[in-house]
């Protein structure tokens, strides 16, 4: 009889019903499809990240770093073993390492920067994701913009390098800087031809923004660990940038829950309002229960069961609009290599209780002016 | 039996004192039916309210077999409605969004007892006449159907305390005649009755009469 009066109830008002179940649903719609494009913008924000190149280098700690970004031949060389005990470690923020050896000279009267690089992973990190810096086959090289056009070269063509043949696999687009001369070989190559096997000048690192916490928090923590884990190297970042597009996600993100906030605001209105105007409506029914033996328990049972009801109904339709929302409109803009945007099923249980605990803590007026109410009010007004 | 001690009821109305009841008290046995009279406002409604354990008295009490009821939590004060009382109102206060079966058997769904609801429901009904109308609402009845339907929600809990306010207020003659003849039979099954009227066909049923005025007991026969 319980559920049947339940529904009786929600049949006799359904415009109250259906507006109570539209407000609640619009409102998990939103929280959903916020929920499930941050996750996965955070995701495309990383690959965007890799695309803006690295922005932490390694470097030993008595190397002179002006050597380093000059490519003189005042760089101190170490072991590119430091490269790979670096990927062991999960915890740290980056994700993708480069061993780099480099050093000036002049081919056919231009100036390069002959650069031997390594890709390294980090351990837990899968393969399809890929590293933002491809490696080089051995005995081909990648050219930048400026020695391709310097040398009239193009993708197929041979070069000689210290006496040793290349083939170009690649000139690079103009970027404007030291990268526009720099002639990229596989890091054995490099050592080989520069009699400095198994050294690098520098570990190019690529901090990813996937820890939580601030950026300045991220920043902290990185040093902290790396001057534990390598301690014989000095790291310096750069985050401009990333700090940029970190700024300018947290300003989108911002403004989009303040709208949530204000959806949220909005719904629990229309719930207090309805509510009040139920108990208002029904005072007689309340009278007419506790005539008959009910106590004013079951009677607020009966507005926090329907309300209940229709928070899980409302929950499970937000749920699924918000998430399809999120899959059909996001997925065209957001780019993941290894995930796809999807429905985040993990969520829903979350998504339930908060729902069903707001939708009852914005009963809470209601119910107090219902405990409130005479039941004898009614009864007594013949 | 249902006995008043002192029974006094003040009430505070747009910053005004009110005596609804002033210090009555009475006895109700088992097979009669005390008809309480009294012009509008005299205090026959907040006299049974208060037999019925819903209003709290400001001053003495109301004994249900030697209990004292407002000495009882509201929860057992729920108990002692839904076991041992029926109302009857003027005004019937069906639920609009229940069916006529439904209604009946509000009561019984209150005591959680299922097993002969069916059976109960439907004898109430047919009791009443109301058999063929079980799955209508009440806003598709007649006003006389309504209050048989009131009556048949009463009778199925089978309470040994009946409290009427006025229940033939609204009706024919025939349908005054069903719910006296209902009221009839029960206080000749042993039911304690307490019926507030103005209808003189009603009042002939009384085997007891007390007369109020302005919340005092003026008589007693």
């Amino acid at each position: 009889m319980y559920f049947k009066i339940l529904w009786s109830q929600a049949k006799q008002k359904w415009q109250v019903t259906l507006l109570l179940f539209l407000a609640m649903t619009a409102l998990v719609t939103l929280y959903v499809y916020l929920q499930n494009t941050s996750q996965f913008s955070s995701r495309s924000m990383a690959l965007a990240m890799k695309a803006m190149g690295h922005n932490m280098i390694l470097l030993p700690k008595e190397a002179d770093p002006l050597a380093v970004y000059l490519c003189t031949d005042g760089q101190d060389p170490f072991s590119e073993e430091s490269t790979c005990a670096l990927a062991t470690h999960p915890d740290l923020s980056s994700k993708y390492y480069v061993s780099v050896l480099q050093k000036r000279l002049t081919l056919s009267g231009l100036d390069i920067v002959l650069t031997g690089i390594e890709p390294v992973l980090r351990g837990d990190e899968t393969a399809e994701k890929s590293h933002p810096i491809p490696s080089v086959p051995s005995n081909h090289a990648r050219l930048g913009f400026a020695v391709g056009k310097g040398l009239k070269l193009d993708e197929g063509d041979q070069i000689s390098i210290l006496g040793e043949p290349f083939a170009v696999a690649e000139i690079l687009p103009e970027r404007g800087d030291l990268e526009d001369y720099r002639v990229y070989v596989s890091l054995k190559d490099c050592q080989r031809m520069l009699g400095l096997e198994g050294k690098i000048h520098v570990i190019w690192a690529f901090m990813c923004l996937g820890h939580g916490g601030t950026i300045q928090e991220l920043e902290a923590r990185q040093r902290k660990l790396l001057e534990e884990y390598t301690p014989a190297l000095r790291h310096i970042s750069k985050m401009d940038i990333a700090t940029g597009r970190y700024t300018a996600r947290l300003t989108t993100e911002k403004s989009l829950f303040y709208l949530l906030a204000l959806v949220f605001s909005v719904t629990v209105l229309v719930i207090v309002v309805t509510g009040l105007q139920e108990v208002t409506e029904r005072r007689r029914e309340l009278g007419i229960f506790i005539a008959l033996g009910a106590t004013t328990g079951y009677v607020v049972l009966l507005y926090l069961g329907k309300m209940l009801i229709i928070a899980v109904a409302a929950a499970l339709a937000g749920f699924y609009a918000g998430s399809e929302l999120a899959v059909g409109f996001t997925s065209q803009f957001l780019v993941s290599n290894t995930q796809p945007v999807s429905i985040l099923y993990e969520r829903l249980p979350v998504v339930l209780l908060l729902t069903c605990a707001a939708a009852l803590g914005a009963m809470l007026p209601p119910i107090i002016q219902l405990v409130r109410t005479d039941p004898n009010q009614t009864l007594n007004a013949e | 039996m249902l006995q008043t001690k002192d029974l006094t009821k003040r009430y505070r109305k747009k910053g005004e004192t009110i005596l609804a009841l002033d210090r009555v008290n009475l006895y109700f046995e088992p097979g009669e039916l005390t008809v309480v009279q009294g012009p509008s406002g005299s205090g026959k409604t907040t006299l049974l309210l208060m037999l019925g354990g819903m209003l709290t008295p400001t001053k003495g009490t109301v004994m249900h077999d030697d209990k004292d009821l407002y000495a009882l939590s509201a929860l057992k004060r729920s108990v002692y409605r839904k076991h041992h009382v029926g109302f009857l109102f003027q005004s019937f206060h069906l639920m609009p969004y229940l069916t006529v079966k439904d209604n009946i058997a509000l009561p019984l769904a209150l005591r959680r007892g299922k097993a002969e609801a069916a059976e109960r429901v439907a004898s109430a009904a047919k009791r009443v006449g109301l058999s063929a109308r079980l799955s209508h609402r009440p806003k598709e009845l007649s006003v006389g159907e309504q209050q048989r339907t009131a009556m048949a929600r009463m009778l199925v809990g089978d309470p040994e305390i009946i409290l009427a306010d006025e229940p033939t207020g609204n009706l024919d003659k025939r349908n005054r005649e069903i719910i006296a003849e209902c009221l009839e039979a029960e206080r000749t099954k042993g039911k304690t009755i307490v019926l507030a009227t103005h209808d003189e066909e009603l009042m002939r049923l009384g085997t007891a009469l007390v007369l109020i005025e302005d919340g005092k007991v003026t008589a007693k026969e």
